[in-house]
């Protein structure tokens, strides 16, 4: 989470230190509320083990929803300190915090999920291609020819999503000597997606230039544009 | 106050030894020498029979490929690590079969193509193939292609008859994209099923460009801590050509 390179998560990266905000507010407004004043640092070895629980998940649509069912960091806390006279009536408000803080962490996921594809929308080629410097394309079958990209043509062409004609690629182009051109010959390198997308992506260029095939972890789209990405034979 | 003099001695010794040590440890001493070497494989596995080192191919600090001549004049390959306080002989194998080392597992830009083959060999070159099936997907109605990939490096043996080919940077980025892009890679599925999956095949050529079937079939190893990953042969109707 921390790397700001590659698979830089903007929106996650936000959301922790939102929680975090929040958690530690509460928890500065429950310390100053309260008349016992423990040392401030066993609130927050407090808040972290209140936070540990039995869990339910639940996967929709690429997004993992964590459930809190079972305190049972509260259930650990509450076993250590009730030895102690007194010592689990200080801690007890901090120990339930950890515990709520997973049904903040439930809602700022779910929050973050609904922002995600606003931010970087699947759908647009922007969001896996913004800087394009370095962008190449490999032969990744002997179909494909020396040719050169053009960058500019990446990144500021219309790009439209059209279906994937899975089917009818497969089938590709025989001749009736059994020679095969692959559809997407290309494999594109050197290319970085839109800052804190994270978005980790593979990209096949189409045999005329024209045509992008955009594989991620979760889906695939296929972009066409006017223009062809390749100019000219490599030198 | 004698004995305290001695006793920063003995400390000061005990740092110098213990930093000598750690040194000696990281980093590995220079290799062997030719009959060290050859006694190291006959120990390994006796049945080698090396007579002669023919070379010394570094593939990363801690590992080496090293190609030997046997007594009854077959060729052979180990593979030797540094394993922290000596250079050992971890695999060796007594065949003319190029194989796939994978010197740091998982990471394919590590990985060589490793071969010694017999210098009077009517192999002229070898084609190495990275191959992944054209395929294509409907499931609850999303459409997936999976484009055909067919991607090729010769190696010539005339002037090498033994030798180390590193992973074409090509092939390891389009590894390494496979499984940046995997499906599933979250915590409640792990990656159970489908590793991505790219073949390494390979064709051995003679002079007029003839596909040669190997005269030695089979042979003799020993196995190490290495991974090393069989190339099968691809006949022509295997590959696919481009229509002109």
């Amino acid at each position: 989470m921390w790397n700001f390179e590659f698979g830089f998560e903007f929106i996650p990266f936000l959301v922790t230190v939102l929680n975090w905000g929040i958690i530690l507010t509460i928890a500065h407004f429950i310390y100053i509320k309260q008349n016992i004043k423990p040392k401030r640092w066993k609130v927050f070895v407090v808040i972290f083990v209140g936070i540990f629980a039995f869990h339910f998940s639940w996967q929709s649509s690429g997004t993992v929803l964590r459930f809190p069912i079972l305190p049972l960091g509260v259930w650990i806390l509450y076993g250590i300190l009730k030895k102690k006279e007194g010592r689990w009536r200080t801690y007890r408000r901090f120990a339930w915090l950890g515990f709520w803080a997973n049904v903040l962490f439930l809602a700022t996921s779910l929050l973050s999920a609904q922002v995600q594809p606003l931010v970087y929308p699947p759908d647009e080629v922007s969001t896996y291609i913004a800087d394009v410097q370095q962008a190449e394309a490999l032969h990744v079958h002997p179909s494909a020819d020396d040719l050169s990209v053009e960058h500019d043509l990446l990144t500021e062409q219309n790009w439209q999503e059209a279906p994937v004609q899975s089917v009818a690629w497969y089938e590709a182009h025989r001749d009736e000597r059994e020679r095969v051109d692959e559809q997407f010959p290309y494999l594109l390198k050197g290319y970085e997606p839109k800052w804190g997308s994270g978005a980790e992506s593979r990209i096949y260029v189409e045999k005329d230039g024209k045509g992008l095939l955009i594989s991620t972890a979760e889906q695939q789209y296929y972009f066409q544009a006017e223009q062809s990405v390749f100019q000219g034979e490599v030198e | 106050m004698m004995k305290k003099k001695w006793l920063w001695a003995g400390a000061g010794v005990v740092v110098l030894v213990a930093l000598v040590y750690l040194f000696l440890v990281k980093s590995p001493s220079s290799f062997p020498n030719e009959k060290v070497v050859v006694a190291g494989i006959n120990n390994a596995f006796p049945e080698a029979k090396a007579s002669e080192v023919q070379g010394v191919i570094e593939v990363s600090e801690t590992k080496r490929f090293v190609p030997f001549r046997t007594e009854q004049n077959l060729y052979g390959k180990s593979l030797w690590v540094w394993n922290g306080a000596e250079w050992k002989a971890e695999n060796i194998r007594v065949d003319q079969e190029p194989e796939l080392w994978e010197v740091e597992r998982g990471k394919s830009s590590t990985y060589h193509f490793i071969w010694n083959v017999d210098p009077d060999t009517t192999i002229e070159t070898f084609e190495f193939y990275l191959l992944r099936d054209r395929n294509y997907r409907v499931s609850d109605g999303v459409k997936t292609y999976m484009p055909g990939v067919q991607m090729k490096k010769v190696v010539d043996l005339t002037d090498q008859s033994y030798g180390v080919l590193k992973m074409p940077e090509e092939w390891s980025y389009f590894m390494d994209s496979l499984e940046n892009t995997m499906p599933n890679r979250n915590p409640l599925f792990s990656s159970v099923f489908s590793s991505p999956t790219v073949e390494f095949r390979m064709r051995r050529l003679n002079a007029e460009g003839e596909s040669v079937r190997l005269s030695l079939p089979g042979g003799i190893g020993y196995g190490g801590s290495e991974y090393l990953q069989f190339i099968p042969g691809v006949d022509e109707r295997g590959l696919e050509k481009p229509v002109e």
